[in-house]
């Protein structure tokens, strides 16, 4: 970093500061969407299979529908709640509310909470439809 | 992307806009065809071009466009070395567009053969 020239400005790094939900949240919104960066390439390659042929296609599903595969998928739902959710809230920020202390730290709780139980809701649908 | 902050934050937004319903009615869809072998999904797919394969492609297109954006801020706050930063800006463009015509590609050829 020697060669950094001296406007680049860096942020104080993560272990410095005291754990909030509203840091927690901060952090998580860049990680899941890192997280579905990759989850939409299985998603690319899921139908790029479909694409390809019956043998490519059922090796897809089959790896998808192992256990690791489920719970790599479980994560990418859980990811995804939590993405849309809390990018919700940035909306609600950028329409200029929600900025007080009480507000920020309850629609962190809410987002955290609410994508648990969104993605429950959904796997739980899943197994009763019986699908895979 | 750097320098071209306003450009970005817009395009940040109406991107995540459009993502929000499209994500939703994903999710739901899978929830019927997520299991589904190669002929319902492609049948699936190939016999609701409104209400599926656009949507999807959509869905995918505008998801890589947004996924890009949001990655390069990434580089740019946590990247400080010059050679290496320009290098993930490359790798991620290129990972988003190829991807993404993968995509689009794969949707095409399912509703031409199906």
């Amino acid at each position: 970093m020697s060669d950094q020239s001296a406007s680049t400005p860096l942020s104080p790094h993560l272990q410095i500061w005291r754990w909030t939900v509203t840091l927690f949240c901060s952090i998580t919104h860049r990680a899941t969407g890192m997280a579905m960066y990759a989850g939409t390439i299985l998603l690319t390659i899921w139908l790029a299979a479909a694409a390809t042929g019956e043998a490519a296609f059922n090796t897809v599903q089959g790896i998808y529908t192992s256990p690791f595969g489920l719970i790599v998928l479980f994560g990418y739902t859980w990811a995804l709640f939590f993405h849309l959710l809390n990018g919700i809230r940035h909306f609600v920020w950028d329409a200029g509310y929600g900025f007080s202390i009480p507000a920020s730290r309850g629609s962190a709780w809410a987002v955290v909470g609410g994508s648990l139980a969104l993605t429950v809701a959904v796997w739980s649908a899943v197994f009763m439809l019986g699908g895979n | 992307m750097a320098k071209h902050g306003t450009t970005h934050f817009i395009a940040q937004r109406i991107t995540a806009l459009a993502l929000v319903p499209l994500a939703i009615w994903f999710v739901f869809a899978l929830l019927s065809h997520g299991g589904d072998n190669r002929a319902e999904l492609m049948e699936w797919i190939a016999g609701h071009p409104w209400s599926v394969a656009i949507p999807l492609a959509l869905l995918i297109l505008i998801g890589f466009y947004h996924m890009r954006i949001g990655m390069e801020v990434i580089i740019d706050d946590y990247i400080h070395k010059p050679d290496l930063r320009g290098w993930l800006h490359f790798l991620n463009t290129f990972v988003a567009l190829v991807a993404g015509a993968i995509a689009l590609w794969s949707i095409i050829a399912i509703t031409l053969i199906a």
